[in-house]
């Protein structure tokens, strides 16, 4: 079967490239996430808006990190 | 909470709490949006024209799985500037005490600037409402001069209601200063 991936034609490694993007991914995102929950618990005025944010900010992101993961390892 | 870290002084009484118009976080949210639409924008293009891209060999099909995690990875990012845009939005803060405006300007993350000025000090406040979006939702610019040279001016932007935070400064420096003046003239 003929394999029409242009990856494979440049010979890049994708698997690892894909692996090192989630890694970085994950790491800015524990950084940041870091830091959003220090300024909302510090300086945030209503604790329930702060709360709400901190919520709706999880909420949002870990479901598309977990598809990130899976299709990582799909890939690897 | 913010309000733990700023000290109001003994019976100092906060007047008005405001930060800017919703129109300025619905305008900056809306780009972030752009953002997050840009992949799927892009992978319509493909799918309706998918003859252009003949000379690459790209088919959508064979790559499912690098696509929805580049997908993936492109909106956490889109959404971490989103959050980025709401945190400067709400933590940038007016409070309007009976005897200080206290101005919190949240530029970035690590750029936060927190200004002090005194009623008394203050000498001229003007409003400026530039605009037929501004003049339709009334949001403007607030300008104000003070006294001290070491405090010196301050002006916001995207305020909402400008006039009627013109008028309750105003209150609150006449107030202020009859204050301060009866208990001169008592000393």
């Amino acid at each position: 079967m003929n394999d029409l991936s242009p990856f494979k034609s440049l010979n890049l490694p994708i698997d690892n490239l894909v692996m090192l993007v989630f890694y970085f991914i994950i790491g800015i995102y524990a950084i940041f996430s870091a830091i959003l929950y220090y300024h909302w618990k510090t300086y945030g005025t209503d604790i329930k808006i702060s709360g709400l944010t901190l919520i709706i900010y999880f909420i949002t992101t870990i479901p598309l990190l977990i598809v990130m993961g899976i299709m990582a390892f799909i890939i690897s | 909470m913010l309000l733990d870290h700023i000290q109001l002084e003994p019976d100092e009484k906060v007047l008005k709490t405001l930060r800017k118009h919703w129109f300025i976080i619905v305008t900056q949210l809306f780009g972030t949006f752009l953002m997050l639409l840009f992949p799927f924008f892009l992978l319509f293009l493909i799918a309706i024209f998918p003859q252009a891209l003949i000379t690459i060999d790209f088919s959508l099909a064979h790559y499912t799985a690098i696509i929805t995690f580049a997908v993936a990875g492109w909106s956490v990012l889109s959404i971490m500037a989103g959050f980025v845009t709401w945190t400067n939005y709400y933590l940038d803060l007016w409070i309007i005490t009976d005897r200080r405006i206290i101005l919190v300007d949240q530029v970035h993350f690590f750029n936060r600037n927190v200004s002090i000025f005194r009623l008394e000090r203050l000498q001229d406040i003007e409003f400026t409402i530039r605009g037929i979006i501004p003049t339709l939702l009334n949001f403007g610019t607030i300008k104000a001069q003070t006294a001290g040279s070491f405090e010196g001016n301050f002006k916001t932007d995207g305020l909402p209601d400008p006039r009627g935070i013109q008028d309750i400064i105003q209150k609150a420096m006449d107030h202020r200063l009859s204050l301060l003046h009866s208990i001169h003239n008592i000393n």
